[in-house]
């Protein structure tokens, strides 16, 4: 499908069913708002990301991003399909172990590392991915103090040739200070040095960026062998491949911009056999990617509570589902489709949440048929951080159910209630 | 001291006792010392015997560098043979006594080296040069050798008891076969040979099988027959049979049913040729001895180690254990799982997980002289493999992915200008399209075929390791769709007849590894990428010490260490077990010592590991780990025919975890099981949980 001038023509069925199973049936089932995972989809998506690098490097590893969907039902897929995690903080590296991920297949990055959180990686043999020196001396301390020798990345930044350089965590490439930490880490002698961990941003639309940044990262990898005699277990990548989700700024949609797995592996891969390692020496390759996985197995159901005009007569539709449960609406045109049959006529709407907020609003101008109140709406590629970042604010928070691949459908985490939120009021 | 003793004394006893046990082709220190003292119960005899195998031994180790070899007693048996007809014969006159034992040393020394170059053993040849030597000697006239040649049971310690008229009631067969083995070693007696019957059961189920089963049969065709009207009793050429069933039933070649038909056919020729040897060397006035059986021997031997079919029984090869059984057992064991001592690594050629869309002897084009090859593409979770509609050699998963280097070796054949075909076409003219040849070792070559034009990374003459890129899939030759065709081969020139090779290990479908083995159609495969924790548990440097203590054993300490042909195995005061580690998984080779320990536990446990989580393998025991006991007895004498006996063993790797068990499957029939678990803590092995039925105990490694 060729996109036209003005990109392409993006809801021309209407979504009756998600992997089977009917639209109707699970609102009527679960409610409205509802989100909705693929089970399926999930598990496609690891596998061709899996099949896309596996079948060109010979060490890979994912490790899934649990910022980006926590969700315990979600992580298990990832784990059972063989993804390490990463968390970013106490709380998530809890939750990670209570889903069963062994001490060491779990990556610690995060610049918010607390002492606590570190005796307990420690501990359990953690992957800790040092972001600053103060937590580098903190960490030696828990080392002490625990006579044991945590298992250690170092964070390094370095210019991918984006125009907005992240320079904020870890230690930057290009001048020396990923060096310095480097040598001080192997100097100092009491961490096991394993790897180095990068992540040039996100959404990144081009693989040329990661190719830059896998050649540093492998040179760096080398020059640690070569001049410090430390083999590196790993050199991670971080995330930042894109979904297929279109930003807001963006002239083509999603679907046409974004590259595939397969587009990134081959920058990826081909960048690190530019450094001339050994075949049998080759680090291993960690990839933390979390959105391009996950984001188009979740859909937000939605109904249609009221339609009127604005005072330039535009048409303003106002729908069940708001920024409080989608708040990647901020920033990404996401696509929607209607849930039931329509009739020819199409009109610009402005989609707007039922929230009592003049800045709750899901599409500023979207093209849609036209819909009556208690019609249904299918928001897509919301999989990626909304069930993370989500807001109990002015409403509930809705069910968030999972349509399996045998077709049953079950819930991941229940719709809350008002005593939930009563029960931690105290006066 | 120690230097001394290992150096010399060790080497020299080991090889004197050895040196007995060769007589009858076994490599055990106890069955040495029992044919040692039943040669002594006729002590003059039995004395020039032990005399001649010490000179012949001292002599070898003052004249050979390769001690181990000495050890083996492979320079003795000759002589020990020597000393008994010495004593025999002439018992008078040391000087001459000397020269004979050092003639026969020479010509044993010259004969092994000739009989390594020729692939023929020697087997007693110096000693019958020796012996027709004196002979003539004796011949020639003079009073330097006097001959005494009657057999005189009154050289004998026990009298009367050996006279054969004691033993009138044992059936004649069997007497005869006593009396034969008896002459092997110069015992004129049923007793004697009765003891070394007992003794050789003991030592050698199989042996015993086929020393009865050959001598019976030659038995029964000629003994009867009018054998008496030769002149001698079946009893004196009788052992030609049991030597000849033994050396070519169950030495040199293994034990099975082809070798006891080709026994059995071999004993009429044995018989012609004892009859024309007798006639032929009687014209020199010489006794034929044993010279039927080498020359018997020695021809089967020469004609087996020709390239063979499958009719032919297999020989018995580079490694000979203890015994037949043990021979048999570590055959059966080896050949279904580890590389040869070549330690040849060998993957697949691809990264990640491909599947096999045409296997060995497959139904398009793997057929006749190139049947062994594979045809590999990559399959999405729904089994299609491409993406969108397919209708573009990109939308194939393979298309452009890196092939690599099955093993390190040599670029010895490259094409890298045949153009890929579009879709559905085909290029009948270069049929392997643009390929590459590695060649391994002399005569293994692996070739990939199919590959991208242009893609290819190396020209001939350039050294590759494994898994080092080649080129990239590709369309090219007789391929309507992108794929990579895979195979071994016999010589550079791509499209030479294939070679039935097995992979080192591989992982197939979801975790199941499969080691030393061959893709089948529809598997999908992958290589196996060690786990780093696992590999670091399992690497055991030589020189290292690990302690630890068990319950049921209390404290052990095993050293790592290495022997000559560099095997590696564990070393405790009571016990050795061989092992191997090729980087991607841990195998046990053998066990030998007492099993009275832990040691021999964590051979059980640990017998095969493959370095990967969640990895699982199935394997057997060899049934030379199996305790003594009469289900081993029968098991052994029907070993030829059929095992009715295996120990399977499984293996489940899990995070921090080798979980395992093996147990006694009777007639395919499994018994009680022992599990282990066994717990690996920062990258080292911390304890073994062993469960014996209801009975549960611990081994804990210290350090």
């Amino acid at each position: 499908m060729l996109p036209g001038k003005v990109g392409t023509d993006a809801y021309l069925s209407p979504v009756l069913d998600i992997d089977g199973v009917s639209v109707d049936r699970l609102m009527r089932d679960f409610g409205s708002p509802l989100f909705v995972f693929s089970e399926q989809k999930i598990h496609s998506n690891i596998q061709s990301a899996k099949r896309a690098f596996s079948t060109r490097y010979p060490k890979v590893q994912f490790a899934w991003s649990y910022k980006t969907n926590y969700l315990d039902g979600v992580c298990k897929i990832f784990h059972e399909e063989g993804s390490w995690a990463e968390v970013v903080s106490g709380f998530e590296l809890e939750k990670a172990l209570q889903n069963g991920v062994d001490g060491s297949h779990i990556l610690f990055n995060g610049p918010s590392k607390t002492k606590e959180d570190l005796q307990k990686a420690v501990r359990l043999g953690v992957y800790i991915h040092i972001d600053n020196l103060d937590e580098l001396y903190l960490l030696s301390e828990v080392a002490d103090e625990e006579s044991e020798r945590p298992k250690v990345a170092v964070r390094v930044n370095l210019d991918a040739g984006l125009s907005q350089q992240w320079d904020r965590f870890g230690f930057n490439y290009e001048n020396g200070q990923a060096w310095d930490t480097l040598s001080k880490i192997v100097e100092m002698g009491k961490l096991d040095l394993k790897g180095i961990h990068c992540h040039i941003g996100t959404f990144i639309l081009s693989t040329k960026a990661y190719a830059v940044a896998a050649e540093k990262m492998a040179r760096l990898a080398l020059e640690v062998f070569q001049k410090l005699r430390v083999r590196l277990e790993y050199i991670d990548l971080g995330g930042g491949f894109a979904s297929h989700n279109t930003l807001k700024a963006s002239y083509l949609g999603g679907p046409d911009v974004a590259p595939s797995f397969d587009d990134y592996a081959e920058a990826v891969a081909s960048a690190i056999y530019k450094v001339p390692f050994k075949t049998s020496e080759l680090p291993m390759l960690i990839l933390e990617t979390g959105r391009a996985l996950i984001d188009d197995a979740g859909y937000l159901l939605s109904t249609v509570l009221s339609n009127k005009r604005s005072a330039t007569g535009r048409r303003y539709t106002v729908i069940d589902a708001g920024v409080n449960l989608l708040f990647t609406s901020f920033w990404y045109d996401h696509k929607i489709s209607p849930a039931q049959p329509y009739s020819k006529y199409f009109e610009d709407v402005t989609l707007f949440g039922p929230l009592c907020m003049n800045i709750d609003m899901i599409r500023e101008f979207v093209c849609l048929p036209l819909l009556n109140r208690g019609d249904h709406l299918v928001i897509h590629n919301v999989g990626a951080y909304n069930v993370t970042q989500w807001m109990q604010f002015i409403t509930l928070r809705p069910n968030v159910i999972m349509v399996k691949r045998d077709g049953d459908c079950s819930i991941l985490h229940e719709a809350e209630t008002l005593s939930d939120i009563k029960r931690k009021e105290c006066l | 001291m120690k230097h001394v003793w290992q150096s010399y004394l060790s080497p020299l006893l080991k090889g004197i006792v050895l040196s007995y046990s060769s007589i009858l082709f076994s490599q055990s220190l106890w069955f040495g010392v029992v044919l040692m003292l039943v040669t002594l119960l006729c002590p003059i005899i039995g004395l020039y015997g032990l005399a001649s195998c010490v000179i012949a031994n001292l002599g070898a180790c003052a004249l050979l560098k390769d001690k181990a070899k000495v050890s083996s007693g492979i320079f003795g048996f000759n002589a020990v043979f020597t000393g008994l007809a010495f004593g025999l014969f002439c018992p008078s006159r040391i000087e001459i006594f000397f020269a004979v034992t050092i003639l026969v040393l020479l010509l044993t020394i010259w004969m092994e080296g000739e009989s390594e170059r020729l692939h023929v053993p020697f087997f007693v040849f110096p000693f019958l040069v020796c012996l027709w030597t004196l002979f003539l000697v004796q011949q020639q006239g003079g009073d330097l050798i006097a001959f005494n040649i009657e057999f005189e049971a009154s050289q004998s310690l026990f009298g009367d008891f050996l006279d054969d008229e004691n033993w009138a009631f044992v059936p004649d067969v069997f007497a005869s076969f006593f009396k034969s083995l008896g002459l092997i070693i110069f015992q004129s007696n049923i007793f004697g040979g009765l003891l070394l019957a007992v003794a050789l059961l003991c030592f050698s189920r199989i042996a015993f099988l086929y020393s009865f089963m050959g001598f019976s049969f030659g038995y029964l065709l000629y003994a009867t027959d009018g054998w008496e009207s030769y002149g001698v009793p079946f009893s004196y050429y009788g052992f030609n049979f049991i030597l000849t069933s033994i050396a070519v039933g169950c030495y040199y070649v293994l034990p099975s049913k082809k070798s006891i038909a080709w026994t059995l056919a071999l004993v009429p020729i044995q018989f012609f040729v004892v009859l024309a040897s007798m006639r032929f060397f009687s014209f020199f006035f010489l006794p034929a001895f044993s010279f039927p059986f080498c020359a018997v021997s020695a021809l089967f031997v020469y004609v087996l180690g020709r390239e063979k079919s499958k009719l032919a029984p297999d020989l018995a090869g580079y490694y000979k254990g203890a015994s037949p059984e043990e021979t048999l057992y570590v055959y059966e064991r080896n050949r279904r799982g580890v590389p040869l001592s070549c330690g040849m690594n060998v993957g697949l050629p691809f990264m990640g997980r491909w599947t096999v869309s045409q296997g060995v002897e497959g139904e398009h084009t793997h057929k006749g002289l190139w049947r062994y090859a594979w045809d590999f593409i990559v399959q999405d979770e729904r089994g299609t493999q491409y993406k969108g509609s397919g209708s573009m050699l990109t939308d194939y998963y393979c298309f452009r992915k890196p092939v690599v280097a099955t093993a390190s070796g040599l670029v010895v054949a490259i094409m890298d200008d045949v153009e890929d075909n579009r879709l559905g076409e085909v290029d009948n003219v270069h049929n392997w399209g643009n390929y590459v040849v590695l060649k391994h070792a002399e005569g293994l070559y692996s070739a990939v075929c199919h590959l991208e034009k242009g893609s290819l990374t190396s020209k001939v003459g350039d050294w590759v390791e494994k898994g080092d890129i080649l080129a990239l899939c590709g369309n090219s030759g007789y391929s309507p769709f992108p794929h990579l065709h895979f195979q071994f081969q016999t010589s550079p020139i791509m499209g030479s007849p294939t070679l039935d090779f097995r992979l080192s290990s591989f992982v197939s479908n979801e975790g199941e590894v499969v080691p030393y083995g061959r893709p089948k159609l529809g598997d999908s495969v992958s290589n196996l990428l060690p786990d780093e924790e696992l590999l670091a548990c399992y690497t055991f440097p030589i020189g290292k010490e690990i302690r630890l203590t068990s319950d049921r054993y209390g404290q052990e300490r095993w050293t790592v260490s290495m022997d000559a042909f560099g095997g590696t195995f564990f070393e405790t005061a009571k016990a050795k077990a061989w092992f191997l580690q090729d980087g991607t998984r841990f195998r046990f080779l053998r066990y030998e010592g007492d099993k009275q320990c832990a040691l021999y536990h964590f051979y059980l446990s640990n017998y095969h590991v493959p370095f990967l989580k969640d990895g699982v393998l199935s394997d057997l025991l060899s049934l030379t780990e199996m305790k003594r006991g009469v289900l081993k007895f029968f098991q052994d004498l029907v070993s030829p025919f059929f095992v009715f006996i295996r120990i399977p063993y499984e293996v489940r790797v899990k995070e921090s975890m080798v979980q395992s068990s093996c147990h006694l499957s009777l007639f395919s029939k499994g018994r009680d099981a022992v599990r282990y678990d066994t717990m690996i803590k920062r990258q080292q092995i911390s304890a073994i949980d062993v469960k014996e039925g209801n009975k549960t105990w611990k081994i804990l490694f210290l350090s």
